[in-house]
């Protein structure tokens, strides 16, 4: 609410200081999401249960730019989301300066430009699905705070474009399972993507400073520092470096639409697992209605223990397992792998909305089943309705 | 031969109304040559420049005009609603706005002879001697 405060007052001092020179446009969107699990033991990694909901992926949002003339302009957009009790928060907020035709700087609180559709993830009525695939579009924080620089250049008939970007997120991780407020700093990367009519492609880096003192990963550096002197560090999110890499291309050739995406999240030193994901899509449309299926996966890669094979003490753990031992089984615990099966339909009624339906079968594979989860796979089927408009 | 006449009548009179053609128009002062590829690209914002490297102002239409949806699916080659998902990508992200638009043929007929500027389209029925032509689709 304080965070909302300060960027409203930042923002409406702008908008009226320049009012006599500027021009101000309000453009906005929303999407009113009804879903419903198939089975009762509901899946991780959806939102919803076996009773019908209308709040979990409901949203409003306003945006409002000012374009101050001479290259300037400022952009704010103001989500209310429903998992958020619809508190209205800033998405965005940044001045963005044309420095030339081809180069934009902007500065601010920004979108991480890690997916194809990470830039309008919350504008459904631009995309064909109800949501981008949830096993690729897994990272929770979506925003930064800093600078980018986005570059436009055209070689022959093919648009290049990147996107340049440094700064800092501090958001609350692990918020499901374990909410930590942590912190991503020095947070920079790329988004290169080239278009040419019916084809783009794109790829993207992003490195970072990790710093999450998240209590479950802490305790076990506390562990390990008592039974290994000075490897504590080698558990624990403490500044430890994280990167992603993704790649993907779209094919929008006559009335096909293929989208596939791949992407690798890794981070060194610390009591975490490194995981790929990817998605393939297919749709086609008739007219006003277009129909899709989807393929998605998410798995997590075995990590081998390997820092000291010395006994834990018995206060600690009776059984005086070995720390490599001890921990193999903490990050075997941490083992996942998930694929979901989609199919739905997108229904342009309207000029400015879209009706959609969605089913998607989630099924829970896992390798290595230490915490139990293995006797216990966790499958579901969902069944999604939205209505999406832009105005 | 009087038969032959009444048939062919109702078919010129209906290619007539379907196939009127849409113009796209210039001040006469502007000579710069585009096709339609430069044309797409400029009104969906991908550049911003006659080829001669003066500043260009493309003129949409409402969207209830027939010109509109004439331009749009000949021109650019999209949906109404794909032409509205392509925008939003754009608004959503700070990374550009749709151009202007305005009521009707006669408004751009009026802007465009008025500025070496703008660049807009109209139906070909409706032409006068105060707007070059581009091209037509």
């Amino acid at each position: 609410m304080k965070q909302l405060y300060v960027y409203s007052i930042l923002f409406l001092s702008l908008i009226f200081s320049f009012y006599v020179s500027s021009e101000v446009r309000i453009n906005g969107f929303a999407s009113i999401v009804a879903g419903q699990d198939t089975d009762d033991k509901s899946f991780v990694n959806s939102p919803y249960s076996d009773e019908i909901d209308f709040k979990a992926e409901s949203k409003f949002a306003l945006q409002i730019s000012a374009d101050l003339s001479q290259g300037l302009s400022a952009t704010a957009q103001i989500i209310a989301r429903g998992s958020n009790d619809f508190n209205a928060e800033f998405e965005w907020a940044y001045l963005s300066y044309e420095l030339n035709d081809n180069h934009t700087i902007r500065a601010g609180k920004l979108r991480l430009p890690f997916y194809k559709y990470s830039d309008y993830l919350d504008v459904g009525y631009a995309y064909p699905w109800i949501r981008p695939p949830r096993a690729m579009y897994s990272l929770t924080f979506s925003t930064y705070e800093g600078l980018s620089l986005l570059s436009n250049f055209s070689l022959n008939d093919w648009d290049i474009a990147s996107n340049i970007i440094y700064g800092n997120v501090e958001d609350t991780f692990f918020e499901t399972t374990n909410p930590t407020e942590g912190q991503l700093k020095d947070i920079y990367g790329i988004n290169l993507q080239v278009s040419k009519d019916w084809f783009s492609a794109y790829i993207a880096y992003v490195g970072t400073d990790v710093f999450i003192p998240t209590s479950s990963i802490e305790t076990v550096a506390q562990i390990t520092e008592a039974v290994s002197p000075g490897n504590g560090t080698q558990i624990s999110l403490d500044s430890d470096y994280g990167d992603f890499l993704g790649l993907g291309f779209t094919i929008d050739y006559a009335n096909w639409l293929l989208n596939t995406e791949w992407s690798q999240i890794a981070i060194e030193e610390s009591l975490t697992l490194d995981n790929e994901q990817w998605y393939i899509s297919i749709a086609y449309r008739f007219d006003t209605l277009t129909p899709y299926v989807s393929y998605q996966a998410t798995e997590s890669k075995r990590k081998t223990a390997n820092i000291s094979n010395s006994l834990l003490p018995v206060q600690i753990h009776p059984a005086q397992p070995q720390l490599n031992n001890f921990l193999q089984s903490a990050l075997d615990g941490q083992m996942f792998e998930y694929n979901a099966y989609t199919v739905g339909v997108k229904y342009d009624f309207h000029a400015s909305a879209a009706l959609k339906f969605e089913y998607n079968r989630y099924d829970d594979i896992v390798d290595i089943g230490s915490l139990g989860s293995f006797e216990n796979p966790e499958s579901s089927g969902n069944f999604s309705v939205a209505i999406d408009l832009v105005f | 031969m009087m038969k032959l006449k009444l048939c062919i009548l109702p078919l010129i009179c209906c290619s007539h109304l379907t196939l009127a053609d849409i113009a796209v128009i210039v001040h006469p002062s502007n000579n710069n040559l585009m096709d339609a590829s430069a044309i797409s690209r400029l009104f969906l914002g991908k550049s911003k420049k006659f080829p001669d490297g003066t500043v260009a102002i493309p003129l949409n239409q409402v969207e209830a005009s027939t010109s509109t949806s004439q331009f749009n699916s000949k021109a650019l080659r999209k949906s109404s609603s794909q032409l509205k998902a392509y925008w939003s990508k754009l608004v959503f992200t700070g990374k550009g706005s749709p151009p202007k638009s305005v009521d009707d043929d006669t408004a751009v007929l009026q802007l465009v002879s008025s500025n070496p500027n703008i660049i807009g389209y109209v139906d070909s029925n409706v032409l006068t001697d105060n707007v070059k032509v581009l091209t037509t689709f």
